[in-house]
């Protein structure tokens, strides 16, 4: 016979152990380019792939360029002679799951991060993408538009070199109704 | 296809146990002429079978980008000369079912595969019980594909309109503008030829292969302006291509009245956009995109 003080501690820690492979388990979802931040997690817990924003102008974050991974993929170190990095925002409005009409677009950006400056529509749903511009041996590149690469519901496969454009995958972004704006 | 060679060779057997041999008058299998009857079939499959494996090699960069050019295959590139490829572009148009005639094909293919799909979803009962309902919703579909269908001098008049719209575009001198445009917007650094007055080290040969109005697979369907280009680099000193990429620009989709409506005002505009947006893309592609990853790494 077991005792129920074994039972109940046998419990707790089984409960604890699955919260915490759960958490370890979940990783930052597959992406090409900058990841907005904070990123976007899968596996056990899964973030929403939808981010709802307070503020019809909102902030947006990401990472750095170049990042410690792109240091370390580029294995001829041209990346550390990347001069004057600045970031390009681009944000449309959602058509049918595609980009429509260009609603945002900001070039020269210093910081990886951007308050809009202008108010985006209420209750919509947008898209957006981001990417670093930067001085290589005093020409001019740029990385590739941020993108997730998610089998969406159209079925298309994650692959960031398709050939067929626009791409699927750029991140989403819904405003809040006007009268939940924060600051409305 | 080689499911049904394979197949074939399997149930169509030309020899058969001593115990079985029929004899001359039953006519049954291990006869000659069941023999012969075998051999011609698998032979004509597997005729069949490498003429489709041949007749369908495709360049795998209509479907994937290759990488970047090199950051030395870039510093070679000095004067830089667009010029249009020589294929001429082909005027795309699937549009909704031409009367009710093709309205009920259409429907019937879609009633017939609707409940297959359908079933799919629940497992292999769900397919056999979508096997046996796909009769019925051929014939449900045939008709309401009669129905819909718009009749076919208005759809072939609609046809005509986005014909002659697209037409009058001049789409690849419109091309080769907008590209030359986002590449001087995009790098100052890079020195772009005038046509005819310098001689350029690289050639850069932009082409539209394919531009107009796709649709899906229903009755009357909404229609996408779809753009496809292909481009090469050229080595100006010996005509060596230094690189090559498809692109296929998939724009905004309306309604086919919509795209005809007001002169095809919605379709020019959106052929102007696509033209910006497809050269953006091409000229980010060839100049200025840097992949510190496995594929950028690969040639660089």
């Amino acid at each position: 016979m077991i005792p129920a003080r074994v039972w109940m501690a046998a419990h707790y820690w089984a409960a604890l152990l699955f919260l915490v492979t759960g958490c370890s388990i979940a990783s930052p979802l597959p992406a090409a380019g900058l990841r907005p931040l904070p990123l976007l997690m899968g596996g056990w817990i899964r973030d929403p792939i939808t981010r709802k924003v307070d503020s019809l102008q909102p902030t947006l974050q990401w990472e750095t360029f170049p990042r410690p991974e792109d240091l370390k993929a580029d294995t001829d170190g041209r990346l550390a002679d990347a001069r004057s990095v600045t970031y390009e925002i681009r944000v449309w409005r959602a058509d049918d799951g595609s980009p429509g009409e260009l609603a945002y677009a900001r070039t020269g950006l210093a910081e990886p991060a951007h308050t809009f400056d202008t108010p985006l529509a209420p209750d919509t749903l947008y898209l957006w993408t981001i990417r670093a511009r930067f001085d290589l041996d005093g020409q001019p590149r740029v990385t590739q538009w941020a993108i997730l690469l998610l089998v969406r519901a159209d079925g298309r496969p994650p692959d960031a070199r398709r050939t067929v454009l626009p791409p699927s995958g750029y991140y989403e972004l819904r405003t809040p109704k006007r009268a939940d704006a924060r600051g409305s | 296809m080689r499911l049904l060679t394979v197949v074939s060779v399997l149930i169509l057997p030309t020899r058969v146990r001593p115990s079985q041999a029929p004899t001359k008058s039953s006519g049954g299998r291990g006869t000659p002429m069941y023999r012969l009857l075998a051999f011609v079939l698998a032979v004509t499959i597997l005729i069949a079978h490498s003429g489709c494996t041949t007749a369908v090699a495709v360049d795998p960069r209509r479907f994937r980008l290759p990488p970047p050019p090199s950051e030395a295959t870039r510093s070679q590139f000095g004067v830089v000369r667009i010029s249009a490829g020589s294929s001429a572009a082909d005027l795309k148009f699937v549009g909704p079912a031409k009367g009710a005639g093709e309205g009920a094909m259409r429907g019937s293919m879609l009633g017939g595969l609707g409940p297959i799909v359908l079933g799919a979803q629940l497992g292999p009962g769900g397919v056999m019980a979508g096997i046996l309902l796909a009769p019925v919703g051929a014939v449900v579909g045939a008709v309401a594909g009669a129905v819909r269908a718009e009749p076919t001098a208005t759809v072939e008049e609609k046809e005509a309109a986005v014909r002659k719209t697209l037409g009058e575009l001049k789409i690849q001198e419109e091309f080769l503008g907008c590209v030359t445009r986002a590449l001087r917007a995009a790098s100052p650094q890079i020195a772009v030829a005038d046509s005819g007055t310098e001689s350029p080290s690289t050639i850069l040969e932009v082409a539209i292969e394919m531009f107009g109005l796709d649709a899906g697979c229903c009755i009357n369907p909404p229609l996408t302006y779809v753009v496809a280009e292909h481009t090469r680099l050229i080595r100006g000193s010996d005509g060596a291509e230094l690189y090559s990429h498809w692109l296929t620009y998939r724009g905004r989709t309306r309604p086919l009245d919509e795209w005809v409506a007001q002169d095809g005002t919605l379709l020019k505009e959106e052929a102007g956009r696509v033209c910006i947006s497809l050269a953006e893309w091409l000229v980010d592609e060839v100049f200025l995109l840097y992949l510190p990853t496995e594929e950028g790494r690969a040639k660089r």
